[in-house]
C-alpha cells in the first residue's frame, strides 16, 4: 500500500496536468457519470424506502408484538382467520398488557381518472393498530377512517368503497409500503364488512406486554418478522433493482473507459517517450488508474448533488440512509480502476521503440 | 570514463510480412568526450541502433558495451537503471509531453525515478537555465519555438547526468539559427565523462563530430563496365540487405525475386523474365537489396552500373515497363 502511494504521488503531477489539459473531454465524462451514479443512488434510495416503509407501516399500528394461530404462515402474505374473540383470550395471557385484532385487505378506489390502490388496515376503535392522525382526529365510529395523505384526501372528504360512504378524519403521512402503496386505517367492523361478509374475524392479534404461557394454538411474532413479510412480495423487485445498479455501475465505468481509452489512444507518444527516460509499466498503470478514480470520485461527489435534485421528481419514495452515500466512494474507485482498464492495456503494450518515430 | 564499444552488430526485425536486417555485422569505437555522428540515409537503421544503445530494442546479435556495462542481455531492474542513469535521449521531433510544461518535462524523468518533487524542481530549473530556457520554464511545448523544444529535449536527456547522450535527429525540424543553438548545446555537453552520439542525415553536421560513422550501403561507383552472367537453377544473384551494386535485365531464363516471411518462409515478389529489369532503385539511391534474386530457371542477366543503366534507358525507356518489374527498390 505504502508503495502503491509513493507511486500515486511519484506520477501525481503528470496525473493532474493531464486530466487540466483534457479537462473537456474529462469534464463530459464526469458529468455523465455523476447522472449514472445519481441513478444508481436513486434506485438505491428506492430499495432503502422499501425498508423504510415496512418500518413505518409495522411503527404506525403499533404494539410489541404480533400474535398469529400456530399454523399461519405470515400476516401479510398468508392468511389463517382468527376469531375477534381470540383477542380477548390472549388479552387475558398473563404479561398481555393489550391486545387488539387486525384485519388487512387490499381495496381499490376510484378517484378522478384514476384507481388508486391502498391498504386497508382494520384496527379495533381506540385500540392497536391505528397510528395518531397529524391532521384530523381518530376514528370514533364505523365509516370513519384515518388515510395516508398520498391518496389525495382532504379532511372530511368522504369516499365510496362497494356502496359503503366513508369519511376521512385523520390524515398521515409517509404510512405507505411497496413503493408508496398508500395504507388506510378503518375500524375492523368496516373491513370485515366490506370483504367478509361481517364475519367476526381478525388476521393478527396485536399485543403490548410478553405474553408467558401463550395457548398452543397462538404464535408469537415479533415487528421485525412481521416486517420480513410485509417485504417479501418485494423481494423480486429489490432483485431487480440490484441489477440495474450493477448496470448502471457499468455503464458509468464504460463512460470514463472509453475517456480514458481515448485518452490514452492520444498519448501513446506520451507513454513511449515515458517508458525511454525510466518510467516502468507500474508507474504508468498507476497515473492511468489514479486519473481515472480521482474522475470517478469527482462524479461521485457531484452524483449526490445530482441526486438530491432529482429527488422531487422521481415518481417513487426514496429513502437515503449514510450508508447509501458511504458506499459510493467505494464504489467510485471500484468504477475507476475498471474503467482505467482499457487505458493502461494501451500504456503496458506501447512500445517505447515508439517514442524514436518521428512527427 | 566512458567509451562505446559495438562489436559485431547485427539488427534485424519484422515488418508486417517481411523482414528488416538494417544492421549488419557493425563495428564501431568511440571514446570517453567524443561526439559521434551516425550519418546515413532514411532507412539505413541510426534510429534502430540509437534504440538499442537506449537500451529500448535488443539487437540480433553483437554486443554493445557502455563504459563497463554490456547493454545486450540487460533485463528488469538493470535495464530500468541503465535507462534511467546511464542515458538520455533527445528524440526527433522533441517529443516533449503536451500537458506539461518546459519544467514539469524536464522533472517527469526524474518523478518517475522516485525522486521527490522539490529536488527534481531544483535539477529541471538548473538544466533549464543552462540551456537558456530560464523565462520559458512555466510554458507548454506549444507555447515555445522548434529550437526552444528542443533545448529542453536536451535538458530532459541531461536530467540523470548520463554518460552517454543520444540524440535522433536533433536539428530535423529546426531552422538554420536554431540549428546553430542545439549543436553548440550538443557540442558542448560532449567532454570528458560524457559520450554524445547523434543520428542525423544532415552531413552538414559532420564537420562537427570527433567521429562520423556513415552507415549508408557503400554503393558502387556506377561505371562498372556491363556483365553477363549465367545462372544456374536456384542459384542466388544477390540476397536482401545486402549491398547494391548492379541493376540487372534478364536477357534469358526467370529470376525469382523473394523475401523472407517472418515465419521463415519466402515470399515471391515477382518473377522476372526476359526483358525485364530489376534492382534499379538500390544503386541509383545507395539503398541495400530489399530482396533476394534467385535464379529459377536456368538463366543469363546482364549487370550494368547505375549510371551504364540509366544511360541505357533514357532512349529505351519507352521499350521497358514504366516501372521497376518488381516495383520495388530491388
Amino acid at each position: 500500500m505504502a508503495r502503491l502511494c509513493r507511486g500515486v504521488a511519484d506520477v501525481w503531477n503528470i496525473t493532474l496536468r493531464n486530466m487540466q489539459f483534457r479537462a473537456r473531454q474529462l469534464l463530459i465524462a464526469i458529468v455523465g457519470t455523476a447522472l449514472v451514479f445519481a441513478m444508481a443512488l436513486l434506485v438505491t434510495g428506492l430499495k432503502e424506502a422499501f425498508k423504510t416503509e415496512g418500518d413505518r407501516v409495522i411503527e404506525s399500528i403499533g404494539g410489541d408484538a404480533w400474535v398469529l394461530p400456530a399454523g399461519a404462515a405470515r400476516p401479510f402474505t398468508g392468511f389463517t382467520p382468527m376469531q375477534v374473540a381470540d383477542a380477548d383470550r390472549i388479552g387475558a395471557v398473563p404479561g398481555v398488557d393489550r391486545a387488539d385484532p387486525l384485519l388487512l385487505i387490499q381495496q381499490n378506489i376510484q378517484k378522478g381518472s384514476d384507481i388508486k390502490q391502498f391498504v386497508v388496515v382494520g384496527h379495533r376503535i381506540g385500540g392497536l393498530g391505528e397510528p395518531p392522525p397529524e391532521e384530523g382526529r381518530r376514528a370514533r365510529a364505523p365509516g370513519e377512517v384515518v388515510a395516508d395523505r398520498s391518496l389525495g384526501f382532504d379532511l372530511g372528504e368522504t369516499f365510496t368503497i362497494k356502496d359503503r360512504r366513508f369519511t376521512a378524519v385523520g390524515l398521515v403521512s409517509n404510512k405507505t409500503f411497496a413503493g408508496g402503496t398508500p395504507l388506510v386505517y378503518l375500524p375492523i367492523e368496516d373491513v370485515q364488512d366490506l370483504a367478509f361478509n361481517k364475519t367476526p374475524i381478525a388476521k393478527a392479534v396485536v399485543i403490548t406486554g410478553t405474553p408467558r404461557g401463550l395457548p398452543r394454538e397462538f404464535k408469537v411474532m415479533s415487528p421485525g418478522q412481521v416486517r420480513d413479510d410485509l417485504l417479501l412480495p418485494l423481494r423480486g423487485a429489490e432483485s431487480s433493482i440490484n441489477y440495474t445498479r450493477l448496470l448502471l455501475w457499468l455503464v458509468a465505468a464504460v463512460i470514463v473507459g472509453a475517456v480514458m481509452y481515448m485518452s490514452a489512444l492520444e498519448r501513446v507518444r506520451d507513454f513511449a517517450v515515458l517508458k525511454a527516460v525510466g518510467a516502468t509499466t507500474r508507474t504508468l498503470v498507476v497515473s492511468l488508474a489514479a486519473e481515472a478514480v480521482l474522475a470517478c470520485l469527482i462524479a461521485a461527489a457531484l452524483a449526490i448533488g445530482f441526486a438530491q435534485l432529482l429527488l422531487p421528481i422521481f415518481p417513487l419514495p426514496i429513502t437515503y440512509t449514510i450508508g447509501t452515500f458511504a458506499v459510493l466512494p467505494v464504489i467510485a474507485v471500484v468504477v475507476g480502476v475498471l474503467a482505467s482498464l482499457a487505458g493502461v492495456r494501451r500504456a503496458v503494450r506501447t512500445d517505447p521503440a515508439a517514442a524514436f518515430a518521428g512527427t | 570514463m566512458v567509451d562505446l564499444k559495438i562489436q559485431n552488430l547485427t539488427i534485424e526485425y519484422t515488418q508486417s510480412d517481411y523482414v528488416v536486417r538494417p544492421i549488419d555485422s557493425l563495428d564501431v569505437e568511440a571514446v570517453d568526450g567524443e561526439l559521434v555522428i551516425l550519418l546515413g540515409p532514411s532507412g539505413c537503421g541510426k534510429t534502430t541502433l540509437l534504440s538499442c544503445l537506449a537500451g529500448i530494442l535488443t539487437p540480433t546479435a553483437g554486443r554493445i558495451t557502455v563504459g563497463d556495462v554490456e547493454v545486450v542481455g540487460l533485463h528488469g531492474p538493470a535495464l530500468a537503471h541503465y535507462r534511467r542513469h546511464a542515458v538520455g535521449i533527445v528524440f526527433q521531433a522533441f517529443n516533449l509531453i503536451p500537458s506539461l510544461n518546459a519544467r514539469e518535462n524536464v522533472m517527469a524523468p526524474l518523478r518517475v525515478a522516485g525522486v521527490s518533487a522539490r529536488p527534481a524542481r531544483a535539477r529541471a530549473e538548473e538544466l533549464l537555465t543552462r540551456v537558456g530556457l530560464e523565462d520559458r520554464m512555466d510554458h507548454r511545448p506549444k507555447a515555445l519555438s522548434g529550437g526552444q523544444q528542443q533545448r529542453v529535449a536536451i535538458a530532459r536527456a541531461l536530467v540523470h547526468d548520463p554518460p552517454l547522450v543520444l540524440a535522433d535527429e536533433p536539428t530535423a525540424h529546426l531552422d538554420y539559427v536554431q540549428v546553430e543553438d542545439i549543436l553548440r548545446i550538443l557540442g558542448d555537453i560532449a567532454a570528458p565523462g560524457r559520450l554524445v552520439v547523434i543520428a542525423t542525415h544532415d552531413e552538414r553536421l559532420v564537420p562537427l563530430a570527433d567521429r562520423a560513422i556513415d552507415l549508408a550501403p557503400k554503393a558502387v561507383a556506377g561505371a562498372e563496365p556491363p556483365s553477363r552472367l549465367h545462372l544456374e537453377p536456384g542459384q542466388v544473384l544477390f540476397t536482401i540487405d545486402s549491398v547494391s551494386d548492379f541493376v540487372y535485365t534478364v536477357d534469358e531464363g526467370e529470376i525469382d525475386l523473394v523475401r523472407p516471411r517472418p515465419d521463415r518462409t519466402e515470399e515471391t515478389v515477382y518473377t522476372a523474365g526476359p526483358g525485364d529489369y530489376f534492382g534499379e532503385l538500390g544503386p541509383l539511391l545507395g539503398l541495400p537489396r530489399s530482396a533476394t534474386a534467385r535464379a529459377r530457371t536456368a538463366a543469363v542477366v546482364t549487370g550494368h552500373g547505375a549510371r551504364d543503366f540509366k544511360r541505357l534507358t533514357k532512349p529505351r525507356r519507352m521499350r521497358l515497363p514504366p516501372r521497376s518489374a518488381t516495383g520495388q527498390t530491388t
